[in-house]
C-alpha cells in the first residue's frame, strides 16, 4: 500500500552543509517524501528544480547568489507544478512577505521545533 | 751717464765753477765751443736722488731751490712755448725735444733759463736757472739741462701718479663708508618698527653721510619731530614742502632738490602714498655740487627710509588691528599663536587696495605690485564676497571688529591655488588720504584640512566597527545558530519518533523536550544579538519601514504604539541608515524599559544636509536639567553613551531634553548627509 503511494519529490536548498544534511536525513526518512536534489545556493536550486522539476522546493531564505526570494521567484514562474516553500532563520515579518511575494507558498522556521516533514507532506496534500 | 760731482759742490757758485773746469777740458775732446753757462748739471745731478725720492711737489720744488734753481707753477705762457708747432709724436720725444727748443730759443737771451718739466705734453713745472752770461751752450751742459727736466718731469709724473692712487684710495674708501652706512641704516630700518625710530636712524644716516663740514640736516615729521640736527636757518613746515610732495616721485624730487636753485635750502619729502610723513631739509651751503656718488647714497637714504615709514606706518596698523582681532578672538575662545602671520590688507571703502604687509607675499604669493591696481575682491573667490560684505557693515557702523567664528572664506592665490581663510573686518583711520578699513584673513587651510582628515579617520573607525559586527554577525549565523538550529530540528525529529513509537518514558520525552526548547531558545537569542549587531535589511530598506516593523514594550509587558515618519526624499546613505537605526532601536528600547509611556513616535527627515532623527514619547520623562554624561556613565548607562559616541563621531550633533512640563523626552540626532566633510564650513571645501 505504502509502495504504490507516490511520494512527493524534494529539492532542498541551503548553503549551510550541516543543514543541508539534517534536512535531507530527516526530510528523506519520512515515508512521503523523496529528496530528488540537494543544491547550495540559488542558482542550483533553480537548475536542480529545472531538471527535476519536483514537488516542493524547500529554499533557505537567506542563500547566496540572490537569496532564497530570487530564487522562488524563478522556479515560481517557470514551474507552476512546483510548490515552494521557504525554510528562514529569521523570525521577521519583513523576511515573511518578502517570501510569500517572490512566489513561496509558506515559510517554515529553521529551530521552531515544529514537525517540518509533515508540513511539507500537508502542503502536497490536494485540499 | 751724466759725470758724478762731489757732494761737497752744494753752491751754484761752486757748482758753476766745477762744470766750466769740465767743460774746458772737454772743449777740446769734442770741440764744444766754450760758453759761461751755469753748472746746472751739478746741481741736478746732486740732487737727482732727492727728486726722485720727492713725494709732492713741494719737494721737487725743494729739491730744485737746494741746486738755486727756481721751480715755478706751469702757466699759460709756459704751455704755450713748450707746446708751440708740431712735435714728435712720442710722449718722451716730444718732450726732450720741447726743453731743448726751449733752451736753445733762451740761451742766447738773457740771464734767466725757463727749462719746463712736462708730462705726457702738460707742462707741470718749470726750472728757471739764473745764467750768468750769454752764448751758446756747451754740448754736455744741454745735455745735463735736459737730463734735469727730464728727471723732474719724471719726479711730477710719479707725484701725480701717487695723487691719482690716493685719491682713488679715498674715493674708493668713500663709497665704501657709504655702502657700509647704507646697509647698516636699511638693517636700522628692517628693525625699527615705529616711525620714530625710522626717523631718528634717517638723520643718523644722513648726518654721518653727508659728512661733518656740511651735515646739517633738519627732519620734520606730521609736525611731531622737529630739528633734530641743524645749523641755522628756522625750521620748515610741512605744509610748505606738500607741493613739492605732489608733484613727481622722490628720485625726482631728490633730483631736483639737489640741484635747486636755492641751494642753502634743498627739502626732500620722506613721500608714503602720496603723503609727507617726512620732510629731510640740508643746509646745503657747504655742500656745493654733491658728488653722483654722495647724490646716489643719499637718494637711497630717502627712498630706504620712506619704505621704512611706510612700514612702520603699516606695522602700527597690523599690531592695533591684530591686538583688537585678539581680543575678539578670545570671545570665540580662539588661539591665534598657533597660525601663522595673519594677511591685513588695508582697503578703501570702495575696495581698492592701498596697502598690504608682508603675509600676504609669504602666505598668498602675492607681489604689491600686483595689487595695487586690485581690489579685496580679486583675493577672495566670487561666492564668499558676501561673507565679507556682511562682515563690512557691521564693523563700518560701530568700532569692534566682525569676524571669526565659523566664517570662512575662499581666497585665491596668486598661482590661483585656493585657501580657506578666516574673515575679520574692522574699521580704520585715513589711510593714504581715504576712507579705509582693515580686512585680515587668518589662513585657516590646515586647521580644516586636520578637521576633514580628523572626520575621515572617524568615518573609517565607524566603518570598520561596522565591518567588524557584519563579521560577527555572519560567524554567529553560519556558526553556531545553525549547529543549534540543526541540533534542535534533529531533537524534535528523535522526539516525534519517540512519541509515535510509544515506548518512551513520559520523564524521558519530557527532559527532550526541555532541551530542545532549550536549544530553541539559544538560537533566538543569538539571532537577536545578530539583529543588532548587524542588520541586513538595512541594504535593501528604507529606515522608516524596518522602524515599522520593530514592536515596543513596556516594562510592563504591553506593547507601545509606535509611529513613525519617514520624510526622507532618498533612503538615507547605508552607514547613515545603520547607525540611525541602532539609535532608534536604542532610544525605543530606553522608551521601553524606562519611560512608562503609551506611545512613541519616530520621525527621520533632512535638515541643512543633515538627517534628523527625533525619537520621542509621552512617558514620565527626563530632568528638567536634560542629561548629564558623566553622570550617565557613573549610573552605566552605556547604550545611551554609546549612541551619543557614534554621532559625534559622524560629525552630527545628539540632543536629549524633556518634552515639556507635564513629561515626555525628545531625543534629536542629526548625522550630516556628506560624510567626507566637515559640517562647518562645508561650502568652502567643497572647492577645494
Amino acid at each position: 500500500m505504502l509502495d504504490a503511494t507516490p511520494r512527493y519529490r524534494v529539492v532542498i536548498a541551503d548553503d549551510h552543509p550541516a543543514m543541508r544534511l539534517a534536512l535531507a536525513e530527516l526530510l528523506g526518512g519520512h515515508p512521503l517524501l523523496q529528496i530528488v536534489a540537494v543544491a547550495a545556493d540559488a542558482d542550483e536550486a533553480i537548475t536542480c528544480c529545472t531538471s527535476h522539476r519536483p514537488d516542493i522546493a524547500l529554499l533557505d531564505a537567506a542563500m547566496p547568489r540572490g537569496g532564497g526570494a530570487r530564487a522562488a521567484a524563478v522556479i515560481s514562474a517557470e514551474l507552476p507544478a512546483t510548490r515552494v516553500v521557504c525554510l528562514t532563520a529569521y523570525t521577521d515579518e519583513r523576511t515573511r512577505l518578502e517570501m510569500l511575494r517572490s512566489g513561496a507558498s509558506a515559510v517554515l522556521h529553521k529551530g521552531s521545533g515544529e514537525d517540518i516533514a509533515e508540513r511539507l507532506v500537508e502542503l502536497c496534500i490536494p485540499a | 751717464m751724466h759725470p758724478r760731482l762731489n757732494a761737497s759742490s752744494r753752491s751754484l757758485g761752486g757748482a758753476c765753477r766745477l762744470l766750466v773746469a769740465r767743460l774746458a777740458a772737454a772743449r777740446a775732446q769734442r770741440r764744444v765751443a766754450p760758453v759761461p753757462v751755469p753748472a746746472v748739471d751739478a746741481v741736478v745731478l746732486r740732487t737727482s736722488t732727492a727728486l726722485m725720492e720727492a713725494t709732492t711737489a713741494a719737494a721737487v720744488h725743494d729739491a730744485v731751490r737746494a741746486g738755486a734753481c727756481a721751480l715755478t707753477g706751469a702757466h699759460a705762457g709756459a704751455v704755450h712755448a713748450c707746446q708751440g708747432g708740431p712735435g714728435p709724436t712720442d710722449p718722451v720725444a716730444r718732450r726732450a725735444e720741447a726743453a731743448r727748443t726751449l733752451v736753445v730759443q733762451r740761451c742766447g737771451a738773457g740771464s734767466r733759463l725757463g727749462l719746463p718739466l712736462t708730462v705726457e705734453g702738460a707742462v707741470v713745472a718749470v726750472v728757471t736757472l739764473d745764467v750768468a752770461g750769454t752764448g751758446e751752450l756747451d754740448g754736455a751742459v744741454r745735455d745735463n739741462l735736459l737730463a734735469l727736466a727730464h728727471l723732474g718731469a719724471l719726479a711730477c709724473d710719479r707725484i701725480r701718479l701717487v695723487d691719482s692712487q690716493r685719491q682713488t684710495v679715498e674715493r674708493e674708501a668713500h663709497i665704501a663708508a657709504q655702502a657700509e652706512l647704507l646697509r647698516v641704516f636699511a638693517a636700522d630700518c628692517a628693525r625699527s618698527l615705529s616711525m620714530a625710530e625710522v626717523l631718528h636712524a634717517t638723520v643718523h644716516a644722513l648726518v654721518r653721510l653727508l659728512r661733518p663740514a656740511s651735515a646739517a640736516a633738519l627732519l620734520a615729521c606730521e609736525h611731531q619731530l622737529q630739528v633734530v640736527a641743524r645749523s641755522g636757518a628756522s625750521p620748515l613746515r610741512v605744509g610748505d614742502l606738500l607741493s613739492v610732495a605732489a608733484g613727481g616721485s622722490v628720485v625726482d624730487a631728490v633730483t631736483e632738490a639737489c640741484a635747486g636753485a636755492v641751494p642753502e635750502q634743498r627739502e626732500l619729502p620722506l613721500l608714503v602714498d602720496g603723503e609727507v610723513l617726512g620732510v629731510l631739509a640740508l643746509d646745503a651751503t657747504a655742500l656745493d655740487a654733491p658728488a653722483e656718488v654722495d647724490r646716489a647714497a643719499f637718494e637711497a637714504v630717502v627712498l630706504q627710509a620712506t619704505e621704512a615709514l611706510r612700514r612702520a606706518r603699516l606695522h602700527a596698523l597690523e599690531r592695533n588691528a591684530v591686538g583688537g582681532l585678539q581680543r575678539l578672538s578670545r570671545q570665540f575662545e580662539r588661539v591665534f599663536v598657533h597660525h601663522p602671520v595673519p594677511v591685513l590688507v588695508c582697503a578703501a571703502h570702495d575696495g581698492t587696495i592701498l596697502a598690504a604687509n608682508d603675509a600676504l607675499r609669504d602666505s598668498f604669493g602675492y607681489d604689491e605690485a600686483s595689487l595695487r591696481a586690485g581690489t579685496w575682491r580679486d583675493l577672495v573667490e566670487e561666492d564668499d564676497w558676501p561673507m565679507i560684505t556682511s562682515l563690512l557693515r557691521p564693523a563700518l557702523r560701530s568700532a569692534a571688529p566682525a569676524g571669526g567664528g565659523q566664517a570662512l572664506v575662499r581666497v585665491r592665490r596668486q598661482d590661483r591655488s585656493i585657501l580657506v581663510a578666516e574673515p575679520y573686518v574692522a574699521a580704520t583711520e585715513h589711510f593714504a588720504g581715504r576712507d579705509a578699513f582693515l580686512l585680515l584673513l587668518l589662513d585657516q587651510t590646515r586647521r580644516v584640512e586636520a578637521e576633514r582628515a580628523r572626520r575621515r579617520l572617524e568615518q573609517q573607525i565607524m566603518e570598520a566597527a561596522e565591518e567588524g559586527r557584519r563579521r560577527l554577525a555572519e560567524e554567529l549565523h553560519d556558526g553556531p545558530v545553525q549547529h543549534l538550529s540543526v541540533s534542535a530540528m534533529r531533537l524534535s525529529f528523535v522526539r516525534r519518533t519517540l512519541v509515535a513509537d510509544g515506548g518512551a518514558a513520559p520523564a524521558l520525552l519530557t527532559q527532550l523536550e526541555q532541551v530542545a526548547g532549550g536549544l530553541d531558545d539559544a538560537v533566538r537569542e543569538l539571532r537577536t544579538t545578530m539583529t543588532r549587531l548587524y542588520t541586513p535589511q538595512l541594504e535593501r530598506c528604507r529606515l522608516g519601514e524596518l522602524l515599522r516593523d520593530a514592536s515596543v514594550s513596556g516594562a510592563d509587558g504591553r506593547s507601545l504604539l509606535l509611529v513613525v515618519d519617514d520624510r526622507l526624499a532618498a533612503p538615507a546613505p547605508a552607514a547613515i541608515g545603520a547607525v540611525l537605526y541602532r539609535i532608534a532601536m536604542e532610544a525605543l528600547r530606553n522608551v521601553g524599559k524606562h519611560a512608562q509611556a503609551t506611545t512613541a513616535s519616530v520621525t527621520i527627515d533632512e535638515v541643512d544636509g543633515s538627517v534628523r532623527l527625533v525619537v520621542q514619547d509621552d512617558g514620565v520623562g527626563i530632568d528638567e536639567g536634560g542629561v548629564d554624561v558623566d553622570a550617565l556613565r557613573a549610573a552605566g548607562h552605556i547604550g545611551l553613551l554609546s549612541m551619543r559616541s557614534r554621532v559625534l563621531m559622524l560629525g552630527g550633533t545628539w540632543q536629549i531634553r524633556r518634552r515639556s512640563a507635564d513629561g515626555g523626552t525628545v531625543l534629536t540626532v542629526t548625522v550630516p548627509l556628506d560624510l567626507d566633510e566637515p559640517a562647518e564650513g562645508a561650502d568652502a571645501l567643497r572647492a577645494m
